[in-house]
C-alpha cells in the first residue's frame, strides 16, 4: 500500500523561479485515494476526457451496417479495424436529423453543434446558413475551462479539400460559437510546440538545474566536513536554501509529461498525403497530452467535410467527394476501402488511449469520444437513418460501451447529448428544429 | 626579511613588541616544502595559537565575485545583482567572513552563474577559445577534452586542483545534460554553472591543515587566494596558481616575491583603492546628494571630483615610492580639477580643466590632509548642514580605532535655532553634551574633534563664520590642544594610536578578522616596522603578508 500521498494541487502549483505555473501532470497513483476512485485531496472526482473524431463524406451503409444489436457486435467489413477495441465502442445506427439545404455543411452543423442557422447575417451565411453554436467538443471545453493548461486541442489530419461551392465555407469540424470557426492545427510541429514546447524546454531546464544543484549540494556537504562550527552553520543555511530550490524544481519536474519524440512536419502534398503517419503522430501527442492532463478535450478531423482527400494508400486516384458523386461500382469500392482505412486510423487512436495508463485504469476508460461524419450515404448524400455515429470509451463508468444501438424514434441529437452527459456536462437539451433531445440513450449509459 | 624574524621572536615570547633579537634558527628553510604542511619544525615552535587568527570561510564580495568571473571567463557582463556585501567595521572583506547567504542569495548565485556561462557557451567562437578543444560529438577525444576542461576551469574557479570526487561530480553534470540535450556544449555549460554556483567558488577557504594543537597551515593555494584577493581583489592568476602548485608559497620570501609582482600591477591600485574607500568613507562620495537650496554649488561633477581627489591622493601615497603614508592626514598638496579648485579657493589649473592635477597648497591655506578634503567633509555631513558628531565619530572610529557605542535610545534632539531669529552654532547646540555627564563620556572627544571641522560647511567649502556667528575651532585630544582641521590632522599624523589604527584596518581587511588580544603582538610589530620604514604603505603590506598569521590560522571559527 502506498503511504505517500501527493497533493495534486500543490504539484500543479510547482514553483519555478518564483513564478507559479500551471503544469500538466500524469495522474499518479500517489495522488489517488486508497481505492483509486478519486483524488486523495478530499476526494475530487477523477478527470474525464472528451474527444470528437470526425471524418468526411460518410460511409456506404451496406459497408458498415451491423446485423445484430446489443453487446458484442460482430464487425462489418467497414468496421473490421475496430475489432480490437470493440468492447469500448458503441455504434448507433438509424438516427436522423432535420432536413438541411446544404447537406454536408448543414449535416455537420446539426451533428456537431445541434443547430443550423438557415438565415445568416451576411452574404455567405445567407446562402449557406451556419452552425448555430459551439460544437460538442467546445461545449465540453467551455464547461471545463481552466481545469487544465490547455482547454482543448483541435487537429486536422488530411489537408485536402474540394474547391467547389463550399470552399468559401469554413471547413472546420470544431466551432467555438455561432458562426465562429475553431481552426484546426494541421502542422505536426506547431501542435507539438503548443503542447510540449514550453514544458519540453522546462523539462530540460529542470533536469539541468537539478543536476547542477546536486553537484552544489555535494560540494556543500564535503566543505561542511572541513570547516569549524560557525562556518558549518553558514553552510547549513546555504544547503537548506539549495534543498528548497531543488524541492521547487522537483515539484515542477518530477511529475510532468515526458513528451513523445518531436515530429517533423510531414508534407500535405494533395496526391500523396501521409494520412496514417500524420494521424498516428497526432494521436500519440494527444495521448500524452491527455495523460499529463495538459488538456482534457481533443478534436481530430481525419478528413474534412465534402473532402477530396485522395486515398492513394488504397489505390484511389480521385478524391473521396468526387468518388461519391461518380457513383459507379469501382468508385464505390474505393470509397469503401477508404472508409475501412479511415476506421483503421480511428482504431489507432482508441488503441493508443487504451494502452496509456491513467491512474489505475487506462485513458480510453476515462474518455468519451464522439465520432461521426457530415452525411450518411455518400452516393445519395442521405442523412436520414443512414448516419453512422459512434461513442467510444468508458467515461469512467458513465458509459456502457461496446453496444450496437439501433435507434427507433431517437434523433441524432440524442447521441451527442449522451456523449455530453457521460462527461457530466449538464446541458438540458441538444438539437433544434423539433428534433431536440433531452434524454441520453439509456442503453448506452450508466447514469 | 628582518621583520619576519622580529615577528617570529615576538610570537615566541608573546611580548607585545619585539626586542630586536634575531635567532638564526628562524632562518627560513622551507623553500619548496610540501603543500600545506611545512617541514620546518623549528619555525613552528615560534607559532602560538593565541597569536593566530581563527581560520574559516570568507564569502567573495560582490566585486571579488565579478572580478573573478571576468578573469576566468573573459569580458562578461553580470546583470544579476548578487547579494550585497555586509560590511563589518566599514569593511566588506571583514563582513565576508561572517555573513550568511540568504535563500534569495543562493538563488541569485545560481542565476548569476547561469548568466555567466551562457555568455561563453551561446557563442561558438568563445566556446572554442575558452574550452580549448573541439566540443562536438565528432571529436573522438571528446571525453579527454571534457576532462581537461573540468581540470582547467576547476583550478581557475576554485583556486586549487580538484579532487577526483569533485571532477567526477562535475563530469556527472556534464554527462546528464549533454545526454539530455544531445549536445556536449550544453553539458559543458551546465557544468560551468555548477562550478560557479559551488560553495568552492563562492566561499574562499582559509581552513588549512592542522599541524599541531590549535595551529593550522594554510595550503599554498589558500595563501595564493589570500594574496590575490588582498592585492588584486580577484582570483589568483595563472602565475600565482603555478607558484602554489610548485610549493613556492610556503615561505615568506616567495610570498614577498609574488606580492611585489602583484603590487606592481595596475590591478593592485584598483583593489587597494576599493579598500581605502571603504575604510575612509569614500565609497559613496561620487553619488552624494545635497540640498540644492543650501548648497547650489554642489553638482554631481563636483562630487565626482571629490572622489577623484581622494583616489589620486591615496594612489600617490601608496604607489609612488618614498611616500610617507601618514601624509594622508597632513600635507601641503592635494589633487584638484577646475571645479574642485574653485571650491577650495585655489587657482584653477589652466591646462586641463577636468582631470586631476597635483597642486601645492599655499602656506596660509586652511587645507591640507584628509580632514580638510571636501569628500570627507561632505560625506560626513547632513544634506543641508554640517554634522560635527558624525565627523568626530569618524575620527574616533576610523582613525583612532576607538569604538563609540550607539547613543542611548531616549536622547532628545539637539536644540534648534532660537525662535527670536538669532542663531546657534553647532558648538552652542552641542553644549548640552558636556553639561550631562552621561553624554560627556562619549561626546567629549567626538565633539571636540568634530567641532574643529566646523570651519568647513556641509560640502567642504571653507567658512570663517556660521551664518555670521564666529566659530571656535579649538579643542583638545588626550591632553593635546589643536585649532582647526589642519592642526588636528597634524596632531593625528604623529599619534601612534593612529599608526596602529592604519595597521589594524589592513589587518582586518587582509585576515578577515577583528584583532584580538593575541593580535597585539603582530599589530605592534607591524606598527613599529611601519614607522621604521618611514610609513611606507607597501612595506606594511609586505610585512603583513610575510607574517606567520598570514599563512597560519588558529582554531577554526
Amino acid at each position: 500500500m502506498r503511504t505517500k500521498s501527493l497533493n495534486r494541487r500543490q504539484i500543479l502549483r510547482g514553483l519555478v523561479s518564483g513564478t507559479a505555473v500551471t503544469m500538466g501532470l500524469p495522474l499518479l497513483e500517489a495522488m489517488l485515494n486508497v481505492n483509486g476512485t478519486a483524488l486523495a485531496d478530499g476526494g475530487s472526482p477523477l478527470p474525464k476526457r472528451f474527444g470528437l473524431w470526425f471524418w468526411g463524406v460518410g460511409a456506404m451503409p451496406n459497408h458498415w451496417r451491423l446485423t445484430q444489436t446489443g453487446r458484442g457486435w460482430t464487425p462489418s467489413a467497414g468496421l473490421a479495424p475496430l475489432q480490437s477495441v470493440r468492447d469500448y465502442v458503441s455504434v448507433i445506427s438509424n438516427t436522423r436529423h432535420p432536413q438541411v439545404p446544404v447537406v454536408h455543411y448543414g449535416g455537420q452543423a446539426y451533428l456537431l453543434t445541434g443547430r443550423y442557422n438557415r438565415n445568416g447575417s451576411d452574404q455567405q451565411t445567407n446562402a449557406y446558413g451556419s452552425p448555430g453554436g459551439p460544437s460538442v467538443d467546445q461545449i465540453v471545453a467551455k464547461s471545463w475551462k481552466g481545469r487544465t493548461p490547455i482547454d482543448s486541442v483541435v487537429v486536422g489530419v488530411s489537408g485536402a479539400y474540394q474547391g467547389s461551392c463550399c470552399s468559401i465555407l469554413p471547413t472546420q469540424a470544431s466551432w467555438l460559437d455561432n458562426n465562429v470557426p475553431n481552426y484546426h492545427e494541421f502542422s505536426l510541429t506547431a501542435f507539438y510546440n503548443k503542447l510540449f514546447g514550453a514544458s519540453e524546454a522546462n523539462r530540460h531546464e529542470a533536469l539541468r538545474r537539478r543536476s547542477i544543484l546536486d553537484a552544489v549540494g555535494g560540494d556543500l556537504k564535503s566543505l561542511h566536513r572541513r570547516v569549524g562550527k560557525a562556518d558549518r552553520i553558514r553552510l547549513e543555511s546555504h544547503a537548506q536554501s539549495v534543498r528548497d530550490i531543488e524541492l521547487g524544481i522537483d515539484k515542477f519536474a518530477a511529475n510532468q509529461c515526458t513528451p513523445p519524440a518531436a515530429p517533423t512536419d510531414l508534407p500535405l502534398e494533395p496526391t500523396k498525403e501521409p494520412l496514417s503517419e500524420r494521424n498516428r503522430l497526432f494521436a500519440d501527442m494527444i495521448a500524452v497530452a491527455l495523460s499529463c492532463d495538459l488538456t482534457r478535450v481533443f478534436t481530430v478531423q481525419f478528413t474534412g467535410r465534402e473532402n477530396d482527400t485522395i486515398f492513394w494508400q488504397v489505390g484511389a486516384t480521385q478524391g473521396t467527394h468526387t468518388l461519391s458523386h461518380n457513383g459507379d461500382a469501382a468508385s464505390i469500392a474505393k470509397l469503401n476501402e477508404a472508409f475501412t482505412y479511415t476506421m483503421g486510423e480511428f482504431a489507432y487512436l482508441l488503441e493508443k488511449l487504451k494502452n496509456t495508463q491513467d491512474g489505475t485504469s487506462n485513458l480510453l476508460d476515462s474518455s468519451c469520444i464522439y465520432a461521426t461524419s457530415c452525411i450518411g450515404n455518400p452516393v445519395s448524400h442521405s442523412y436520414d437513418r443512414e448516419l453512422l455515429m459512434m461513442i467510444a470509451g468508458g467515461a469512467r463508468g458513465a458509459l456502457n460501451p461496446g453496444i450496437h444501438y439501433r435507434a427507433g424514434i431517437e434523433f441524432s441529437s440524442a447521441v451527442a447529448l449522451t456523449a455530453l452527459r457521460a462527461v457530466d456536462v449538464g446541458i438540458p437539451s441538444f438539437g433544434s428544429d423539433g428534433m431536440e433531445s433531452t434524454q441520453p440513450l439509456r442503453q448506452l449509459v450508466n447514469i | 626579511m628582518i621583520y619576519r624574524f622580529l615577528l617570529t621572536i615576538s610570537m615566541i615570547s608573546g611580548l607585545l613588541s619585539s626586542c630586536g633579537l634575531v635567532s638564526s634558527r628562524t632562518v627560513d628553510r622551507r623553500n619548496g616544502g610540501n603543500a600545506g604542511l611545512n617541514g620546518d619544525k623549528e619555525a613552528l615552535l615560534g607559532l602560538s595559537k593565541q597569536n593566530l587568527s581563527p581560520g574559516g570561510l570568507r564569502r567573495l564580495t560582490r566585486s571579488q565575485f565579478s572580478n573573478s568571473a571576468r578573469d576566468i571567463l573573459g569580458e562578461v557582463t553580470l546583470k544579476v545583482q548578487i547579494e550585497p556585501d555586509v560590511p563589518l567595521l566599514n569593511l566588506a572583506n571583514l563582513g565576508a567572513a561572517t555573513v550568511s547567504t540568504t535563500p534569495r542569495g543562493v538563488e541569485l548565485y545560481e542565476a548569476a552563474a547561469t548568466e555567466l556561462a551562457a555568455q561563453i557557451f551561446k557563442d561558438s567562437q568563445r566556446t572554442a577559445t575558452f574550452v580549448g578543444c573541439q566540443v562536438d560529438s565528432s571529436n573522438v577525444s571528446l571525453e579527454e577534452c571534457v576532462d581537461s576542461f573540468i581540470k582547467k576551469i576547476g583550478r581557475l574557479a576554485w583556486r586549487r586542483p580538484l579532487t577526483v570526487e569533485e571532477r567526477a561530480s562535475l563530469r556527472r553534470v556534464y554527462q546528464i545534460v549533454a545526454a539530455d540535450m544531445s549536445s556536449p556544449t550544453e553539458g559543458l555549460e551546465a557544468m560551468t554553472i555548477a562550478v560557479f554556483s559551488s560553495p568552492n567558488f563562492i566561499y574562499r577557504s582559509e581552513v588549512g591543515q592542522k599541524i599541531k594543537g590549535g595551529i593550522r597551515a594554510l595550503s599554498p593555494f589558500e595563501v595564493a587566494a589570500r594574496l590575490s584577493f588582498l592585492l588584486w581583489d580577484t582570483t589568483p592568476d595563472n602565475a600565482l596558481l603555478e607558484a602554489a602548485e610548485q610549493g613556492r608559497l610556503n615561505d615568506a620570501e616567495s610570498i614577498k616575491t609574488e606580492a611585489q609582482r602583484m603590487l606592481a600591477s595596475p590591478r593592485a591600485k584598483d583593489a587597494l583603492l576599493r579598500f581605502f574607500r571603504e575604510w575612509l568613507g569614500f565609497d559613496a562620495v561620487a553619488t552624494l546628494g545635497k540640498n540644492q537650496t543650501a548648497y547650489p554649488q554642489f553638482t554631481p561633477s563636483l562630487a565626482g571630483a571629490m572622489q577623484s581627489e581622494f583616489d589620486a591622493v591615496v594612489s600617490h601615497l601608496v604607489f609612488n615610492p618614498g611616500q610617507n603614508f601618514t601624509q594622508l592626514l597632513n600635507r601641503p598638496w592635494t589633487y584638484v580639477n577646475a571645479e574642485l579648485a574653485t571650491l577650495y579657493g585655489l587657482q584653477p589649473p589652466t591646462t586641463d580643466k577636468t582631470s586631476m592635477s597635483q597642486v601645492e597648497l599655499p602656506a596660509g591655506s586652511p587645507r591640507g590632509g584628509l580632514l580638510t578634503m571636501a569628500g570627507f567633509l561632505a560625506a560626513q555631513a547632513k544634506p543641508d548642514t554640517t554634522a560635527p558628531i558624525s565627523r568626530g565619530r569618524y575620527v574616533l572610529n576610523r582613525l583612532l580605532c576607538e569604538i563609540v557605542p550607539a547613543p542611548p535610545p531616549d536622547v532628545p534632539a539637539l536644540p534648534p535655532d532660537p525662535s527670536d531669529g538669532s542663531i546657534r552654532t553647532q558648538r552652542q547646540r552641542l553644549e548640552v553634551h558636556t553639561a550631562s555627564p552621561g553624554c560627556a563620556s562619549c561626546h567629549v572627544k567626538m565633539d571636540a574633534t568634530g567641532l574643529a571641522l566646523e570651519q568647513f560647511d556641509g560640502i567642504g567649502a571653507y567658512r570663517d563664520t556660521d551664518r555670521g556667528a564666529s566659530l571656535d575651532v579649538g579643542g583638545a585630544l588626550d591632553g593635546q590642544t589643536f585649532s582647526g582641521a589642519k592642526d588636528l590632522g597634524a596632531l593625528l599624523q604623529t599619534k601612534v594610536e593612529v599608526h596602529r589604527c592604519i595597521v589594524k584596518h589592513l589587518f582586518r581587511h587582509t585576515l578577515g578578522v577583528q584583532e584580538q588580544a593575541g593580535s597585539s603582538a603582530l599589530i605592534d610589530d607591524l606598527t613599529a616596522q611601519f614607522a621604521a620604514s618611514g610609513f611606507d604603505y607597501q612595506s606594511l603590506i609586505l610585512n603583513l603578508v610575510t607574517s606567520n598569521p598570514f599563512r597560519y590560522v588558529g582554531d577554526l571559527r
